[in-house]
């Protein structure tokens, strides 16, 4: 039988491997305990990458559709609030209208009441230029301009701008003010119309009247219901994106994140081996038949 | 037998364990030096002589210094030094280019365009906010820093690489002198037994041969080495040829000096050198891929924005600048665009509303868009470039951990057969020590009876 044969370099390189190896296996899981990551390169897991991207998209995805969201429900907050206002001018309006078509008023309240329809007016012009900042919310796409110039003339646009705020939905954050203060009832002429009347003490013409102050009324609620349906769709999406963030962030967190209990625990236990290894690598190298020698 | 056939067998005593001592001292003093062969003295009975009816011994015979070596073995650990160091210099070397698709920190290429996207999308939100215009042309500065920076640094890999062969030929072309020089000595010196030293050095030369280019060797009887590298002879006799590494072409390639021309080896090319130039090779792969989704990305954004308007009612103009041929290591964001973002075209109609969006959708469509070689989004092209460097690195370390487990063994194997123990020449050395003390005294015995005998006459 073939002795084995074991000299200093032998013994030396036996040594010198083992110890590498568990060095870096210590290295390694260093790394991992600081980081919080299993993979400290990608051939630590090759095959993960794909999904990794992905999920890592869709969650920052999630967050620019959140943002979003917040920026397309302060639009919807803001033209609701101003369509709120309008309807209440509006049924000012019209009970104004009510009462001066009765025969118990004089010319003289009805001069009065015409002031009030006129600052009515104004007032429902200024509604309709409501700007966030520097974007009117009733001027369409063209929202870097006033929607109605001072003769309640329509100077926006027909398109209407959306915001996306998931893979296949958009809100609608701008309005064609043409439709919504003039599209059925022309609010602005109408009041004219009232103003005009009341001046006249015309009865007949504020009798006649009556019908389209009240469909003005009945519109701007109409409107106010759309932007409110908005409003309920990026209520929901934000839900739905909070949700689909925690769980492309646990999946991510599956994937890549190590366990910290785990890491530590096998930390502790390479680092004991190691020095275990060190102790008895010392001991290996030192005793040769020629240190008994006399 | 007479007194004096006493001595002379004494001698023989003493000369056999001054031989032992002295190859057990030259054992010890090596017992570290790499590729060192264990020494030992080959002993044989003289032949005896016959005096009347009895036949008597005349001692021993100190015939030759053995070296103690399996050609086998030897072979062996040749070949597999070769294919050891050339897995190890692969795995050290593709991981300097791992290192630039780093996912620990989401500094990667993935991230930035994926960055670049979300900026797209977030613009919807206002096409006119200037502030939002400014994150997408940030984003797409960044994008084309990352791959460029990305190409650039496959380029000086692949430099590094081919710089790294040429300057390691010129050590291997004085090995391969030195093995030449070697082999006129041997032939001198009586052969590799006769001259067992300059046999050790010249494997070890070419044990270091085998690690820098992979070369294979033949052992003639008369001790002589023969190299070949692929089937060609680079050392016979005391004759050597030649390595040179030619970069001017596409690929780099290493030559073999013939007596009028020169023989391109680099398929057959092993070790070191071989594994920097296949480095080299998947390197080049590498940064094709990214050639590949800078052009093709380049040329889609570009389309698209060239067909919308900005604000100021102008078609949009480049969106990210290339140069044809280098495209990963020269793509950049345009700096117009950088430094006036009210240019980014996002409008489908020349009268660009502050709202109109047409065709900044149409450029966020290109995300999930088949733009790069016409079969992968630009998202799955970049993560499947990071997955193929992911996968070669891990073969890489596999093949390193596997041929160094191997020549660990064969090194093992080897030292059993022809390395040293220091406890078993400890024996040695006791034992030869004991047969020197024991051959003096048969010496001074045989001396004291002849004086006797002397005293006589």
């Amino acid at each position: 039988m073939r002795p084995i044969r074991f000299g200093p370099s032998l013994t030396y390189d036996r040594i010198q491997r083992g110890l590498i190896k568990l060095r870096e296996q210590v290295r390694n899981t260093e790394q991992q305990a600081m980081n919080g990551i299993k993979q400290q390169r990608v051939s630590d897991d090759p095959i993960i990458w794909t999904e990794v991207h992905r999920l890592r998209q869709a969650a920052s995805n999630q967050e620019g559709y959140k943002d979003n969201i917040t920026r397309a429900t302060s639009l919807l907050g803001t033209a609701e609030e101003a369509l709120n206002q309008a309807g209440g001018l509006m049924k000012r309006a019209w009970e104004t209208s009510v009462q001066m078509s009765s025969g118990s008023y004089n010319a003289d309240d009805r001069i009065a009441a015409a002031i009030e329809i006129r600052e009515i007016k104004q007032t429902l012009l200024n509604l309709s230029n409501t700007t966030l900042g520097d974007r009117r919310v009733f001027a369409g796409s063209a929202y870097d301009g006033a929607a109605f110039n001072e003769a309640g003339v329509y100077q926006g646009s027909t398109d209407t701008p959306e915001i996306r705020v998931s893979k296949d939905e958009w809100l609608q954050v701008g309005w064609d003010g043409s439709q919504v203060f003039q599209g059925g009832v022309d609010l602005f002429a109408k009041l004219d119309d009232l103003e005009t009347a009341l001046n006249a003490n015309d009865v007949t013409s504020i009798q006649g009247l009556l019908p389209d102050m009240e469909a003005g009324v009945k519109q701007t609620v109409k409107w106010r219901a759309e932007i409110g349906a908005q409003w309920q769709k990026g209520e929901d999406a934000l839900a739905l994106s909070d949700r689909l963030t925690v769980f492309f962030n646990e999946q991510l967190a599956t994937m890549v994140e190590v366990d910290p209990v785990e890491t530590y625990s096998k930390l502790a236990s390479l680092r004991t081996s190691y020095e275990a290894a060190l102790r008895v690598s010392a001991q290996s190298m030192s005793q040769t038949l020629f240190d008994f020698m006399r | 037998m007479s007194l004096l056939s006493s001595l002379i067998i004494g001698r023989s005593a003493l000369k056999a364990a001054d031989a032992g001592i002295n190859t057990t001292s030259h054992n010890v003093a090596n017992a570290s030096t790499p590729g060192f062969h264990r020494r030992r003295v080959d002993y044989t009975t003289a032949d005896p002589v016959r005096r009347g009816r009895h036949w008597y011994g005349r001692g021993v015979n100190t015939n030759e210094l053995v070296r103690v070596a399996n050609r086998f073995v030897g072979m062996r650990m040749i070949s597999q030094a070769g294919d050891e160091s050339a897995a190890s210099t692969m795995y050290t070397a593709l991981s300097s280019v791992e290192a630039l698709f780093d996912e620990t920190e989401s500094q990667g290429m993935r991230q930035k365009l994926d960055i670049f996207f979300d900026s797209l999308m977030t613009s919807t939100a206002d096409p006119s906010d200037l502030s939002l215009r400014q994150g997408v042309t940030f984003a797409g500065e960044q994008l084309a820093r990352v791959v460029r920076d990305t190409g650039k640094s496959l380029q000086n890999s692949m430099s590094d690489f081919s710089t790294n062969v040429k300057d390691s030929l010129g050590q291997v072309n004085d090995k391969l002198f030195e093995v030449a020089a070697i082999n006129l000595r041997l032939f001198t010196s009586g052969g590799v037994q006769a001259a067992g030293d300059l046999a050790d050095q010249r494997d070890q030369i070419i044990q270091e041969l085998a690690e820098a280019v992979g070369v294979t060797v033949h052992l003639g009887t008369d001790g002589q080495a023969t190299v070949f590298m692929g089937g060609h002879a680079v050392v016979s006799g005391g004759a050597a040829r030649t390595l040179s590494l030619d970069a001017s072409g596409t690929t780099p390639k290493v030559l073999v000096s013939l007596d009028n021309s020169s023989l391109d080896v680099t398929s057959s090319l092993g070790g070191k050198a071989g594994a920097s130039l296949e480095t080299w090779n998947l390197t080049n792969g590498y940064l094709d891929e990214l050639n590949t989704f800078a052009k093709d990305f380049s040329s889609a954004l570009n389309t698209q924005h060239a067909a919308g308007f900005d604000q100021s009612g102008t078609a949009g103009g480049t969106m990210f600048n290339v140069i044809a041929g280098q495209e990963a290591t020269t793509i950049n964001f345009d700096s117009g665009l950088l430094e006036t973002p009210s240019r980014l075209a996002y409008a489908a109609a020349v009268t660009a509303e502050a709202g109109d969006d047409g065709n900044l959708q149409a450029l966020l469509n290109l995300e999930t868009a088949s733009i790069i070689s016409a079969t992968a989004t630009a998202g799955q092209w970049l993560s499947n470039l990071t997955g193929h460097v992911a996968i070669d690195m891990s073969r890489a370390r596999a093949i390193a951990n596997q041929e160094e487990t191997k020549l660990a063994d064969l090194h093992e194997l080897n030292h059993n057969l022809s390395g040293i123990d220091l406890d078993e020449e400890a024996g040695n050395l006791i034992m030869y020590q004991a047969a020197y003390q024991a051959a003096a005294k048969v010496i001074t015995t045989s001396n004291a009876m002849l004086g006797t005998l002397m005293q006589l006459i």
